[in-house]
C-alpha cells in the first residue's frame, strides 16, 4: 500500500515538532526517515501510524484519507522502540495477541492461531521460545518477537521507530541484513525510523533527511550522500569539513585561490562543504592547489587521517587517504603540503538551517 | 548453612540479620507466642466453648465479614481512583491525592465520632437516610462504613506507583495490534496491576481486620448484632476473663494469618505470570 503524507504540522504546546512534511511512501517501498534527535521523524511515524493527530494537513493510504482512522483500523503494524512487548504474556500470546483481539466474526480459529503463530515465530527465528516470557530473552530476540507480533495483524504498512537503537553493533548490523531481506520477501511497505546515517544508507530503498521538523531531502542513499540538498544534509550524512569561502562570478574563492566552481550562485559570502576521503594531498604545487602545514597523521584502521591546517586561512582540515596511497610518501607532521578538493560544494552562507542541536524534545532516544 | 557464610560484597548480613530477627521477636513474636500460652491456660475444650459461644461467634462473623466486603469495595474504588488520579490532569487533582491520605493521619477516634455524628438518625447523612429506612450508624453497616474509610489509602497507594510506570507504549502497542479499550485494559493494563491489587487488597483487609477506635463509636456495640471482635476482646478482659481473651484473640489470629498466606499465594501466582 501506498501512503501520501500531504503538509502535515504537528504542535505540542508552543512547540512545533513537524512543520509541514510531505512525503510519498511507494508501494512495497522500504523508506528510511533520518534526523537527529528532536527532527520530528519519530513524531511523524506516529502521526502515520494514527498514534498521534496531525494539527493540520493529512495522511492518505492508498489516496483514502486515514486521518480519521483510529489506529486499531489503520492496520499498521507498528514496532516500538523498546519493543513494548506485554511482559505478562508468552512469546506465544504477545504474537497471537492481535488475533485474539479480533471481534468474533473475523477471528481466526484456534488452530488457526496457532499454527499462524507458530509459522511467525519460524519466520523471526524464535520458534523455540514460544512458551518464555519477553524478560528471558536477550534484545535482539524481543525485537523480532515485537516484528512477529506486528505482523500478526497481516498490516498494510510496517512502521518501525528506531528499531536497531537499543541493540549492541554486532546484533544490530545482522538485524539489519535480515529485515532489509525479509522485506525483500515480503514486500511490505515499509517506514523507518533511525539517527544512524550508516543505518539508513544500508536498508533503505530512499532517505528523507529530517531536520527541525522539516523534510531536508528525499531520494536513494547514494543521491543524498553525493548531492546533498542542504548543508545541513551535506554535514549529517558522513564527515565534512566546513569552509568560509567568497563567492565571485560563479567561483568560489578561499584566499585568493580560486577553490571550485559555484555555478550559479550569488556573489557573496559562502560555505565549501568537502569531505575527508575527496582530498589530495601533494608535497608538489599543483594547479588550483592550496598550501597548508600537516598538524597531526593519525593511522586508523584502513585508512590514514591528515589534519592540515591551512596557510592563508584560519580553519582546519580533515583528510583521509586510503591507507596505501599514505605509505607510499608517508606525511609527518610539520610538512608543508597542497592540497585540492576532488569535489566539493558550495552553498550560500545564509543558506538552509544549521544543524539542530540535540533537544529534549524526544526523550525516548536519549534513554 | 554454609550459604549463609559466603563472602559476599555487601559487608555486616550477620550482624544486620541477627539485629532484625532479635527485633521481629520482640515486637512481634513473644507477644504472639504469650497469647498462645495464655489461651493454653483453657485447656482444648475450654478453649472451644470460649470461642464458639453465639456472641463470639456473631462478632467473627461481623469483623471478618465487614473487613471483606470493605477491602473489596476499597479494591474496586481504590483502584478507580488511582485510576483517576494518575492519568488525568485536572485541577484540584493534588488535593484530592492529598485527601487520601487522611485515614492515615487521623486519629481513629476522630474518625469514628465524625462518621458517628454525619450518619446518626439525627446526622446530614443519616437523617436522610433514615427517611428512606435505612440505618447505618449503631448497626452493622455503621462498622462497614467506618472500615472502608479506614482502609482506603491502602488499595490507592499500592497501586499509583505501578499505573505511573506503566509505559503508554503498551497501550499504544495494544491499540495498534487492533484491540478496543476495553481489550486493552481487560488484557494489556489488569493483569500488570493485578499483583499490586492483590497486595493492597490485603493491606486493607488486615488493617480493617484489627480496626478499633474508628469502629466501636459508630457500630452501637450491640452484643450479637454489631460488636466486634476486638472490642469483645478487650470486654473480656475489662471482666478479668484473660484466658478468654487470649483464645477469641488466638483464632483472630490464625484466621488472619490464613487469609494473608492466601492472599500471598494468589499474589505469588499472579506475579509468576512475568516471568519473574
Amino acid at each position: 500500500m501506498s501512503i501520501e503524507v500531504r503538509g502535515v504540522e504537528k504542535v505540542f504546546g508552543g512547540f512545533r515538532a513537524i512543520d509541514g512534511v510531505s512525503l510519498n511512501v511507494q508501494e512495497g517501498e522500504l523508506v528510511a526517515l533520518l534526523g537527529p534527535s528532536g527532527s520530528g521523524k519519530t513524531t511523524l511515524l506516529r502521526v502515520i501510524a494514527g498514534l498521534e493527530f496531525p494539527t493540520a494537513g493529512s495522511v492518505l493510504f492508498d489516496g483514502e484519507d486515514a486521518v480519521t482512522r483510529h489506529v486499531r483500523e489503520r492496520k499498521v503494524g507498528f514496532v516500538f522502540q523498546h519493543y513494548a512487548l506485554f511482559k505478562h504474556m508468552t512469546v506465544f500470546n504477545n504474537v497471537a495477541f492481535g488475533l485474539r483481539v479480533k471481534s468474533r466474526a473475523t477471528r481466526p480459529s484456534n488452530e488457526e492461531i496457532t499454527s499462524k503463530v507458530n509459522a511467525l515465530l519460524n519466520l523471526v527465528q524464535v520458534e523455540q521460545f514460544g512458551n518464555r516470557y519477553p524478560s528471558q530473552l536477550s534484545g535482539g530476540q524481543r525485537q523480532r518477537v515485537a516484528l512477529a507480533r506486528a505482523l500478526a495483524i497481516e498490516p498494510r504498512v510496517l512502521l518501525l521507530d528506531e528499531p536497531f537503537g537499543a541493540l549492541d553493533a554486532k546484533v544490530r548490523k545482522e538485524l539489519r541484513r535480515w529485515l532489509r531481506g525479509l522485506h525483500d520477501r515480503m514486500g511490505l511497505t515499509s517506514v523507518f525510523v533511525t539517527h544512524d546515517q550508516e543505518e539508513a544508507m544500508e536498508l533503505s530503498d530512499r532517505v528523507a533527511v529530517m531536520n527541525r521538523g522539516r523534510i531536508e531531502q528525499v531520494g536513494s542513499p547514494t543521491e543524498v550522500y553525493d548531492t546533498p540538498a542542504t548543508p545541513f544534509v551535506y554535514e549529517f550524512l558522513g564527515n565534512a569539513n566546513r569552509l568560509p569561502c567568497r563567492i565571485e562570478r560563479g567561483r568560489a574563492y578561499l584566499g585568493p585561490i580560486v577553490f571550485t566552481e559555484a555555478v550559479g550562485l550569488a556573489d557573496g559570502l559562502g560555505i565549501a562543504f568537502v569531505r575527508p576521503h575527496d582530498i589530495e594531498v601533494t608535497v608538489e604545487h599543483q594547479n588550483l592547489s592550496i598550501p597548508a602545514t600537516v598538524r597531526q597523521v593519525l593511522v586508523a584502521g584502513a585508512v590514514a587521517k591528515l589534519e592540515l591546517s591551512l596557510d592563508t586561512e584560519p580553519g582546519m582540515l580533515e583528510v583521509e587517504l586510503p591507507r596505501g596511497a599514505h605509505w607510499g610518501a608517508p606525511f609527518t607532521a610539520g610538512q608543508k603540503v597542497h592540497w585540492r578538493a576532488r569535489t566539493a560544494r558550495v552553498f550560500p552562507a545564509n543558506a538552509g538551517s544549521p544543524p539542530a542541536a540535540p533537544s529534549e524534545v524526544e526523550p525516548a532516544t536519549l534513554k | 548453612m554454609l550459604a549463609l557464610r559466603r563472602p559476599s560484597v555487601l559487608p555486616g548480613f550477620g550482624p544486620t540479620l541477627g539485629f532484625a530477627l532479635l527485633y521481629l521477636s520482640l515486637i512481634v513474636l513473644i507477644p504472639l507466642a504469650a497469647l498462645f500460652f495464655r489461651s493454653a491456660d483453657l485447656g482444648f475444650d475450654g478453649f472451644l466453648r470460649v470461642v464458639s459461644t453465639p456472641r463470639a461467634l456473631a462478632a467473627f462473623r461481623l469483623t471478618f465479614g465487614a473487613a471483606l466486603f470493605a477491602a473489596l469495595v476499597n479494591a474496586f474504588f481504590g483502584l478507580l481512583l488511582a485510576w483517576v488520579l494518575t492519568r488525568y490532569r485536572f485541577p484540584g487533582r493534588r488535593i484530592i491525592d492529598g485527601l487520601v491520605d487522611l485515614p492515615f493521619a487521623l486519629p481513629t477516634a476522630v474518625a469514628g465520632i465524625a462518621l458517628a455524628t454525619l450518619y446518626a438518625p439525627n446526622g446530614w447523612l443519616g437523617s436522610l437516610l433514615d427517611k428512606v429506612g435505612i440505618k447505618v450508624a449503631y448497626t452493622p453497616a455503621g462498622v462497614f462504613v467506618a472500615l472502608v474509610f479506614i482502609s482506603l489509602p491502602f488499595v490507592v497507594r499500592t497501586i499509583q506507583p505501578v499505573l505511573q510506570d506503566l509505559e503508554p507504549e503498551l497501550e499504544e502497542a495494544s491499540a495498534s495490534l487492533g484491540a478496543n479499550r476495553w481489550q486493552t485494559w481487560r488484557f494489556v493494563v489488569f493483569p500488570v496491576l493485578l499483583p499490586a491489587l492483590l497486595t493492597g487488597f490485603a493491606l486493607a483487609f488486615a488493617r480493617a481486620l484489627g480496626e478499633y477506635g474508628s469502629v466501636i463509636f459508630i457500630a452501637g456495640n450491640l452484643p450479637g448484632r454489631s460488636e466486634i471482635v476486638p472490642l469483645l476482646i478487650f470486654i473480656q478482659l475489662e471482666q478479668y476473663q484473660y484466658a478468654a481473651a487470649a483464645a477469641i484473640a488466638t483464632v483472630m489470629l490464625l484466621a488472619s494469618f490464613v487469609l494473608l498466606l492466601l492472599i500471598n499465594l494468589l499474589q505469588r501466582w499472579a506475579s509468576k505470570r512475568h516471568g519473574e
